[in-house]
Order: C-alpha cells, then sequence, then structure tokens
C-alpha cells in the first residue's frame, strides 16, 4: 500500500479542512516528517488514520475518544458537529479513496453519545464505489486492525513490548497475540480448528448410518458422548471468553477512572501545598505590618539624609586634606633629621666623602628653610583635627547609613507581592475544592477493590480457559481416533462421508502440526532480522545480537554470548525498534509505517543510528515528531536526503491548529 | 501492504503434509487461503463453508474418477 493523500475535516485541533500528502516511495525521499509540540495534534494524525481504517480514535490508554469529543471544539462551538477523514492510496488492486465520517443526527441538538451520530464509510476503488458490505472487509484483508499497532506507531507505547520478555505477562500475551496474527499463525489454528467442526458434524451423519447397522453400539455410544461433551466444552469455552472480554472491557474503564482518581490525588497535593502558601504569605505579611511599624518611627530621619550626606561630603574632604598635609611634614622632618646628620658627622652617605665647606653652606640654608615651614604647621593641631573628623563622620554614618526609606520600599514589595499571590492560591483553591468536592472517595475505593476483583477474575477466567481447551484437544483425540477405527471397519471406498471423514481428519491433522512448525520459524526469522536490525541501531558494538522467547521477547546478547540481564530505558527502546522492523520486514516491507514520537527515550547517537536506519526499512516512513527529540538544526543529517515533505503543525489558536510546509 | 505470511505458511503445510498429491496440496493451499481471506471472528461460519465445500468438490471427483475407473 501506498499513502497518497489524507484530507482532515473539523477532526481533533484541526478546524475546517487540513491536508497532508505523502511522499511517493518510487523516488527515494520517502521520508515525511511531521513537526509538532506537544497538543498540537501529531497523535491527532495518526489518530486520524486509524479513525479511518477502523473508525475508532485511541487514547494513551488504549480507550476509544468518545465521538463527540473528537469534533473539532472551534466547530463544534459554533454548531458544525460534522467530521471526516478521506484517505487515498494505492495497492496492487489500483487506486482507492476512503472516506469516513460523522453527522450529528437531525433530531438531536447537542450531541453526547455516540449513537448521536449518523456514520458514513465510502470506498472508490479505481473511480468506482464499492459495496458498503465489502469495504469492512476489504479494510480487514488490506490492514487488519489487530496488526495495526505496527505500522500506526505510538512510541508513548514502546515499553509494552518489555511484557513480552516476562512469563505470564497479560499485556505480553496481548502483544503475542497480535504479532501472531501478524505473521499468520491465526489462519492455521483458525482452519485447524474448522476442520475439528466439519469433521464432527461429518461422523455425526455418518454415525446416523452406521446406527443402522448393528455390532458396533458401544462404540457409537461413546462417540456420541464424546460429541456432547465437546459440544458443551465448547459452549463453556464461549461462554468464558464471553465473561473475560467483559470483565477486560469493565477493567480498562475502571483503569482510566483509576488515571483519573491519580490525577485527582495530584490535585490535592497541590491544594495541600496552596493551602501551606497562603499561609506562608500571611506570615509574611504579618511580620512585614510589624517592621514596618517599627521602620516608621525613625523615618523622620529621611528628611535629613541630604543634608546630612553634604556635611559628610565635606568633612571627608576636610579629612584628606589634612592627612596630606601630614604626609608632607613627615617627608620633611625625615628630611631635617638627614641633613643634620650629614652636618653633625661632615660625610655625605651616599658617596662617603667629606663634605665641602661649599655644600656646609648649601645643606645649611636648607636646614633653615625646612625648620621654618616645620615650625608654621600645627602638625598636633591637624593630629586631632583628623581624629576628631573621624568621630564626626562615623557618627552621621551611623545616621544616615539605615536606608529605611529603602528598607521600607522593599517590605511594602513583599507584602503586595504575597497579597497578590494570596487571591491568585485562594482563586486556585477554590477550583479545585469545587472540583475535588465532586469526587466521591468512597466510589474511588470501591473501584479500586473492584479493579482488583476483576483482575483476579480475568487470571482465573484464563485458566479456565486453559484448562477447557485442554480438556477438548483431549476428547478430540480420543473422538478422532474411534471415528477413524470406525472408517476402517466400515471400509467402503464409494463411501463419500468415509471419503469426507478421511480427507478431513488429514488435512486438520497437518494444519495441527503446521502450526508448531510455522511458529518456530518465525521465530528464527524474526530474531534474525531483529537482530541484523538492532546491530545497526544500537551505538554499543560488542552486542552480538538478539535471542527471541516463547512469547516474541528479545533478549540482548552481550559479548560474552550471555543474556544482558539490566537494560537501559534507551536500550527496552531499540529493542523494540528492531522488533518492529524484524516484523516489517518479514511481512510489511511494501507499506508504509507512521511513528508517533518514536525516539523519547533514546540519546543524540541512537536517535541519529534509528534515522539513518529506519527509511531503508518501510517504503514510506510518516514520523511525527517534537523539537525536544529531534532538533532539526543537528539531527536531521542522516535523513536529510530522504524527505520528501517537511510539515509543520502550528497553533492557530487554541483548540485550532493547523498544517504548514517548511524547509529544513 | 500485505499483512500475511502467506507464501511461508503453505509452505510449511506442504513439508509438514510430505505427500506427492497434488490435489491434497491444493487443497490445503484452498483451505488457507480461505482461512487468511477471513480473519473476522465473524466470518467463522463462512470461511468453515468454503472450506467444507473445497472438500466436498475434492471427495465428489475421487468417488467420480473411481466409479470411472470402475
Amino acid at each position: 500500500m501506498i499513502l497518497k493523500k489524507m484530507s482532515l475535516i473539523n477532526f481533533m485541533p484541526f478546524f475546517g479542512k487540513a491536508e497532508l500528502d505523502f511522499p511517493t516511495p518510487d523516488s527515494n525521499m520517502n521520508v515525511l516528517l511531521v513537526f509538532g509540540d506537544n497538543m498540537r495534534g501529531k497523535t491527532s494524525l495518526l489518530n486520524a488514520m486509524r479513525w479511518c481504517f477502523y473508525q475508532v480514535a485511541l487514547d494513551r490508554n488504549m480507550k476509544a475518544y468518545p465521538w463527540n469529543s473528537m469534533v473539532n471544539k472551534v466547530a463544534s462551538r459554533k454548531g458544525d458537529w460534522t467530521l471526516s477523514v478521506n484517505l487515498k492510496f494505492e495497492t496492487d488492486e489500483g487506486e482507492h479513496e476512503l472516506i469516513r465520517g460523522i453527522e450529528k443526527r437531525s433530531s438531536v441538538i447537542t450531541p453526547l453519545k455516540d449513537s448521536d451520530f449518523k456514520t458514513s464509510l465510502l470506498l472508490k476503488t479505481n473511480g468506482k464505489p464499492v459495496a458498503g458490505s465489502e469495504i469492512e472487509s476489504f479494510i480487514q484483508r488490506l490492514v487488519p486492525e489487530e496488526t495495526s499497532r505496527f505500522f500506526l506507531f505510538d512510541g508513548e507505547l514502546l515499553q509494552e513490548y518489555e511484557d513480552l520478555l516476562q512469563e505470564g505477562s497479560r499485556q505480553g500475551e496481548a502483544i503475542k497475540g497480535s504479532i501472531e496474527k501478524v505473521l499468520g499463525v491465526p489462519a492455521l489454528t483458525n482452519g485447524r480448528n474448522e476442520l475439528q467442526l466439519i469433521l464432527k458434524d461429518a461422523n455425526r451423519i455418518l454415525r446416523a448410518e452406521q446406527g443402522k447397522r448393528t455390532g458396533h453400539e458401544r462404540q457409537l455410544e461413546k462417540m456420541s458422548e464424546l460429541e456432547t461433551l465437546t459440544t458443551a466444552i465448547e459452549g463453556d469455552i464461549e461462554e468464558l471468553r464471553d465473561k473475560l472480554a467483559s470483565c477486560s472491557r469493565e477493567r480498562k474503564e475502571i483503569e482510566t477512572d483509576i488515571v483519573e482518581v491519580d490525577r485527582l490525588f495530584e490535585k490535592k497535593v497541590e491544594l495541600d501545598t496552596l493551602t501551606n502558601r497562603i499561609k506562608e504569605h500571611k506570615t509574611t505579611i504579618v511580620d512585614g505590618e510589624a517592621e514596618r511599624l517599627a521602620l516608621r518611627s525613625g523615618l523622620w530621619r529621611e528628611l535629613l539624609v541630604s543634608k546630612v550626606q553634604e556635611k559628610l561630603t565635606s568633612l571627608h574632604e576636610e579629612q584628606e586634606a589634612l592627612r596630606q598635609r601630614k604626609d608632607l611634614n613627615t617627608g620633611k622632618s625625615y628630611m631635617l633629621s638627614h641633613l643634620e646628620g650629614i652636618l653633625e658627622k661632615d660625610i655625605c652617605p651616599t658617596c662617603d666623602q667629606e663634605v665641602s665647606e661649599g655644600h656646609k653652606s648649601k645643606i645649611s640654608k636648607k636646614l633653615d628653610d625646612v625648620r621654618t615651614s616645620l615650625s608654621e604647621q600645627d602638625v598636633d593641631g591637624a593630629t586631632n583635627r583628623i581624629l576628631e573628623l573621624s568621630r564626626m563622620i562615623g557618627n552621621l554614618n551611623d545616621f544616615s547609613g539605615s536606608n529605611l526609606a529603602q528598607r521600607l520600599r522593599f517590605i511594602e514589595n513583599t507584602i503586595d507581592k504575597s497579597n497578590i499571590k494570596i487571591i491568585e492560591h485562594e482563586t486556585k483553591k477554590i477550583n479545585l475544592e469545587i472540583e475535588l468536592e465532586s469526587t466521591d472517595s468512597e466510589a474511588i475505593k470501591r473501584k479500586r477493590g473492584r479493579y482488583k476483583i476483576l483482575l483476579q477474575e480475568e487470571g482465573r477466567l484464563e485458566r479456565d480457559i486453559e484448562t477447557q481447551s485442554e480438556n477438548l484437544e483431549k476428547y478430540y483425540s480420543e473422538y478422532n481416533t474411534l471415528s477413524e477405527l470406525m472408517n476402517i471397519t466400515y471400509s467402503d471406498k464409494t463411501s463419500f462421508l468415509n471419503q469426507k471423514i478421511n480427507i478431513t481428519t488429514h488435512l486438520m491433522n497437518v494444519f495441527r502440526d503446521s502450526i508448531a512448525v510455522l511458529r518456530d520459524d518465525l521465530k528464527l526469522r524474526v530474531e534474525e532480522y531483529a537482530s541484523e536490525a538492532f546491530k545497526q541501531l544500537t551505538t554499543q558494538q560488542k552486542y552480538k545480537g538478539l535471542q527471541i522467547n516463547d512469547n516474541y521477547g528479545l533478549n540482548i546478547i552481550d559479548h560474552r554470548d550471555e543474556i544482558l540481564s539490566i537494560r537501559s530505558a534507551g536500550a527496552e527502546q531499540i529493542v523494540a525498534l528492531s522488533l518492529i522492523i524484524g516484523l516489517s520486514k518479514i511481512n510489511m516491507a511494501n507499506g508504509p509505517v507512521v511513528m508517533d514520537t518514536p525516539f523519547g527515550r533514546l540519546d543524540r547517537k541512537h536517535r541519529s543510528s534509528v534515522l539513518k536506519y529506519f527509511p531503508e526499512s518501510a517504503n514510506q516512513l510518516i514520523l511525527l515528531v517534537h523539537d525536544g527529540e529531534v532538533n532539526k538544526d543537528v539531527d536531521l543529517d542522516p535523513i536529510k536526503e530522504r524527505v520528501g515533505l517537511a510539515l509543520e503543525i502550528v497553533e492557530v489558536e487554541p483548540d485550532h491548529s493547523k498544517i504548514v510546509r517548511i524547509s529544513l | 501492504m500485505k499483512i500475511s505470511n502467506k507464501s511461508m505458511a503453505i509452505d510449511i503445510l506442504k513439508r509438514v503434509e510430505g505427500s506427492s498429491s497434488e490435489q491434497i496440496i491444493e487443497i490445503l493451499e484452498a483451505c488457507y487461503k480461505i482461512q487468511n481471506s477471513h480473519q473476522y471472528e465473524t466470518e467463522r461460519k463462512q470461511s468453515r463453508t468454503e472450506m467444507e465445500s473445497v472438500i466436498d468438490e475434492y471427495v465428489k471427483s475421487i468417488i467420480s474418477i473411481e466409479e470411472g475407473q470402475k
């Protein structure tokens, strides 16, 4: 199958019409990249395709969205309750156009449930409409719903595949079932079961014929008993399966409710946090008010601050001038004692020569000048003044350094902010309280209890089905032995029934024996392809490959040929992707693969390996990614030349997204 | 996208059957194809009817050959 174009009308966040073309696989550019932030509509594009094929859109808990929630909110607010998806694609049979839509019934004002909508489904093949009754079986043949997880692929659910490694895991069993459907095993098991029923019918008719004869009444009676028994067991199994399905349905519904309960519990925690914050803000206000009151008593000082500053400046200037003068005097005193020393010793301290009379006279003159200038200075008075100035400056600094106004402004701001926060928190708190008020905690307890009971019930039903199936197998085997014996006894080459029983028994045995052979062969092939993919995708070159178990779970084999016991989240994702590729290579090599958020847990090197390898593994690859997992500027080098088209989902307004083309 | 493993399953049926009878192989193949094209649970009765009619046709042909030989 090759996807050509998809058009949406009012589908989830896409108001009105939105279209996207798919790159054709005949060129080398078979990748469509769709970027979009969270909540813009990436998963909705995956769901649009799912809706078009299967009339269902699923949330992350695999629960179907109610139809009224799928119609775009902007459209529904305007009274437009129509939604449709149109998908054009090509297969070996030609060009197809599949259109699925819903529309509010005219008798309904606001649709509340799915039945308030009427549905429409149209398929055109090579321009000609296909009969309505054949459309669903065409889809089932082309893309069976049970196997859709392997081509409509939600990266957020990759961790499900880890369950394949756990024996007895219910989720693992479900995935195993899907894998076997992809691989074609059910066709053999259904064939075996139906051949058994054909055989049983033929035997019943034959026995009626044989009843007319005598000598084998005991065998005939036993066969009749076995027929009654197997029919009863088949009925029991059918009933158990119905009960199991109903149990699973109820459990899944409660599961969603429990998720809601967890969400409400988080809200309760948020409510408690808000209450504490409000309390803290109130304390801040009370403390602030008290400090503000205390500070106000000294606020008169603020009026003198500028005058004090002026005085401080002049005092500092005077102090500085005195200090400079004092430093100068110290230098002169040193010179005085130096010159006096020369005259006293008559020796020059620099050249150690006797001082001449001429020089002595010059030195005496200099000494007189220095003495005169020193006697004019009141050195002690200057020192005392400097000390006095320091004291005055200290006092004034104490006076002006309080920054009362600044502190008051800060306190008032804090009080204002706290008041605003209290109003914000109170509003949030009221909303949360209203939301929590409507929650019935007793009902929640009951639901949790019911959930546990249902889980146990499912386990019990599954075991019962298994036991009954084993019994059925045993009784059928006994029945078939008797049947063969009777046929030999009444060997009649021209008897139609005998011939039919012979050939049906033979065919049934071939189908039965082939199931195990097919399973083993398929596992080997999946292991081989997945290992090949894994070696390309992993950045740890020492790993030897993957080893498959009975559930199709894949273990990593390390360089010592041992199973790797601890795997990182990224390794789990790589293994899951390898399994998907392995399955694709066996069955879906010619199909498209749509992947939503597939790189969530991968580091950059693994992302690069996956981006490089994936375009080779499908004929069309549609990647729905956000900037956080693939950086347009850094990560796209390995895939750039394979990208046929790049799009981005952008928000026009809340509840309204549109798709725009971008260049890389 | 053909999600089936048709050729592999048919090969296995032939291998397990191991018969030289071309007709039996044809019937096996026909039965498998019927099952493969009716995968819905609701189609079980239809697939059974189709398989039974293939078997009936085959049995009729054998009987007519045998009667012809007499």
